[in-house]
């Protein structure tokens, strides 16, 4: 954390400059920088920057397509597999072939246990750091000793009698929660290397199908480990719950602490065999029928389910991004397959040109990444959609679609209820996450245990479909294709942290153009053409401060929180560019097991 | 704080075309449209590939043919009313 040190007098108020770059427990070169007004405990302004530029839409050009997914993958270290399914889901599309059933039930196994693996190591191992004993020990130390007379609601579970014993198993390297995450990790990692060959890029999933051989063995491995996991499971969600409920009853308004206008976008996962035919003009009716359900949130309602609506209102737009406009560049697709024109501002016909220049927090451009936003119809609105780290987005809009029912989750149109069956020590369970009140930091890092849960139980649901195939055996996983001259294709899947869509235009049987649309540039994206700002400026920005510290070893936890409620996770954002610009080293964000201050 | 990487200054070439930005990058080793795949090559996902596959059923079944050539029949299921479940 930099302390500039410097008050300016703006409105009246005594402000002080606070800066986190880069913040730290997450990929990438994700840097905040805040005014503080200490005096009234508040947060007035809040910029989110980026000096990572990664142009994988300037080099994917003139590529073979069949080679997408295995670049694209290669985006990010921890979620490729997500950009490696959602290139395939663009590229049977662009060649009009769909996936044998068999092979997409491998598929669907293969990214339940990667949002298991993912949600799991980031929460456990890296959210939790911020809720932690130490941690809560040098931020709010009245918290701590509230928590440790606080008896754990669901201790008779998960085995923890207070809170303040849930906040020791939290703590980095010596805590048992901690440490059970890492086996957990490895565990759900292995479940995704049996269907997609390798963590975290795959090397057996192609277009058209998987090279997974659907033996019954390799789903019957899958499943040993499944039901390990679940005992995990069953035990962490009352376990999230009971601290989650607990900071709102001792700290009164923690409810305001990242909160932010309901604008949820969520671009839906685990395709159903049954119906995906991978046609665009069909895509409502398949994007529908997929075991999450796109759709968009506005002011908790749900404005749309239809992909085909989601595609077409997708605005990159510029304004605090060091790019310059493309507005009289190419127009690769003026209209898409249904007829509907297509904005220029659209993934589909965007040029990336990237201009290098000096940060300026001020008055200027200070972010690679660009501002993508989603045009509201009806409004005229430019919506700065967040995807809240991914699952409350999913569960959000699947609650209220109320299209899910498959016996191991159902969604009711206000809640979603999730069956786990009898594992090795815990009897069968039943979970409800129900919507809540707010868009919060809380809330975000809620729905994210809930949605392990909801992977696993679509995996035991995977799974049992899977086998039944095999049993008939119907092992066909892959289909034949042939490269098109010309080809159109768009993807849309669930990042772990949320909404994600690859573009792609083919000519004379090369890449014309393409466009990865990562969760993160959404979130952290910096303030558009119109001023608005992205998602975590605004939710930093106006926040009220809970912790104890004073300015002189002010931690920002709740900032920090705040943050990493959105998973942030950066490279597929936007490679270091230095310029001619200097790299502040002078930085400390709340560190891992250490009481040095900042 | 540490100096900035030492990049040098490269300026954008005249008559090249635009340049976004000077952005230094080293000498291009192959176009980047350099084919992957070469005409004349059987390629995995061309169409009719399933069909001259040995063990590869119509109707998206398998037989034993798929996974071995060495007396295949040797290990298709006893009873026909069995799935066969080709070795891996």
């Amino acid at each position: 954390m930099a302390i500039r040190s410097q008050k300016a007098a703006e409105e009246q108020r005594t402000l002080v400059e606070m800066s986190w770059d880069p913040i730290t427990r997450i990929i990438g070169n994700l840097g905040i920088y805040t005014k503080i007004d200490f005096s009234n405990k508040e947060v007035v302004e809040c910029k989110s920057t980026s000096s990572l530029f990664r142009g994988y839409s300037v080099f994917m050009r003139g590529k073979d397509p069949r080679d997408s997914h295995f670049i694209t993958s290669r985006i990010c270290g921890i979620c490729g597999d997500n950009h490696a399914t959602c290139s395939v889901y663009a590229q049977n599309m662009a060649y009009g072939i769909k996936t044998p059933p068999l092979g997409e039930m491998i598929i669907n196994l293969g990214e339940a246990a990667e949002y298991m693996f993912d949600h799991t190591i980031f929460q456990d191992n890296l959210v939790f750091v911020d809720f932690c004993e130490q941690m809560v020990k040098e931020t709010n130390p009245g918290l701590l000793r509230r928590a440790e007379t606080a008896e754990a609601p669901h201790g008779h579970i998960h085995g923890y009698r207070t809170i303040a014993d849930i906040m020791r198993a939290f703590n980095p390297f010596t805590g048992a929660v901690y440490r059970e995450a890492l086996q957990m990790s490895r565990l759900t990692r292995e479940m995704f290397c049996l269907m997609e060959g390798r963590h975290v890029h795959p090397s057996t999933i192609y277009p058209g199908g998987v090279g997974t051989v659907a033996t019954p063995q390799v789903f019957t491995d899958y499943l040993v480990r499944l039901l390990r996991a679940l005992d995990f499971i069953k035990k962490a969600v009352p376990m999230n719950d009971d601290v989650f409920d607990f900071f709102y009853e001792a700290l009164p308004g923690y409810e305001e602490v990242g909160r932010r206008r309901i604008m949820l976008g969520c671009w839906g996962a685990f395709q159903n065999p049954g119906v995906v035919d991978y046609d665009y003009r069909t895509m409502n009716d398949w994007g529908r029928a997929m075991f999450v359900t796109p759709g968009i949130v506005l002011d908790g309602q749900l404005l749309t389910t239809n992909l085909v609506d989601i595609n077409l209102g997708i605005r990159i737009l510029l304004g605090s991004s060091y790019y310059d406009d493309w507005e009289n560049e190419e127009t690769f697709v003026t209209r898409d397959p249904l007829g509907n024109p297509v904005d220029q501002r659209h993934p589909w016909n965007q040029t990336t040109l990237p201009r290098p220049q000096k940060r300026d927090l001020e008055n200027g451009n200070y972010s690679w990444v660009m501002s993508p936003r989603w045009y509201d119809s009806r409004t005229g609105d430019h919506l700065a959609l967040d995807t809240g780290g991914g699952p409350i987005a999913r569960l959000w809009t699947t609650a209220l679609a109320g299209l899910v029912d498959t016996g191991t989750v159902k969604a009711t149109g206000h809640s979603v209820i999730i069956n786990l069956p009898k594992s090795g020590q815990l009897p069968e369970m039943q979970f409800e996450w129900k919507i809540p009140k707010w868009s919060n930091t809380i809330e975000r890092d809620r729905a994210r245990v809930y949605f392990i849960a909801y992977a696993a139980a679509m995996a035991v649901h995977f799974v049992e479909q899977a086998l039944g195939e095999v049993r008939a055996g119907r092992t066909k996983v892959f289909t034949d294709f042939d490269v098109p001259e010309e080809g159109l294709g768009c993807g849309f899947h669930e990042a772990v942290r949320g909404v994600l869509s690859h573009h792609m235009v083919i000519r004379d049987g090369k890449i014309a153009n393409y466009h990865p649309y990562p969760p993160t540039p959404w979130n952290a994206s910096p303030r558009d053409i119109y001023g608005t700002p992205g998602p975590y400026e605004d939710a930093v920005q106006g926040m009220h401060i809970f912790e104890e510290n004073g300015p002189e070893n002010f931690k920002g936890i709740d900032i920090m929180r705040t943050v990493r409620s959105f998973d942030p996770c950066l490279p597929c954002g936007v490679h270091m560019y230095l310029g001619e610009g200097r790299v502040l080293r002078q930085v400390h964000s709340p560190t891992l097991g250490t009481s040095v201050s900042g | 704080m540490t100096k900035s990487n030492t990049a040098t200054k490269v300026k954008p070439k005249a008559g090249k075309g635009r340049a976004p930005a000077a952005i230094r990058t080293g000498r291009a080793m192959v176009s980047p449209d350099f084919t992957s795949h070469l005409q004349g090559v059987n390629e995995g996902n061309a169409t009719g590939h399933y069909e001259r596959q040995r063990g590869h059923l119509p109707d998206g079944r398998s037989t034993a043919a798929r996974s071995t050539g060495i007396n295949p029949s040797a290990h298709d299921p006893i009873d026909p009313r069995m799935p066969n479940l080709s070795p891996a």
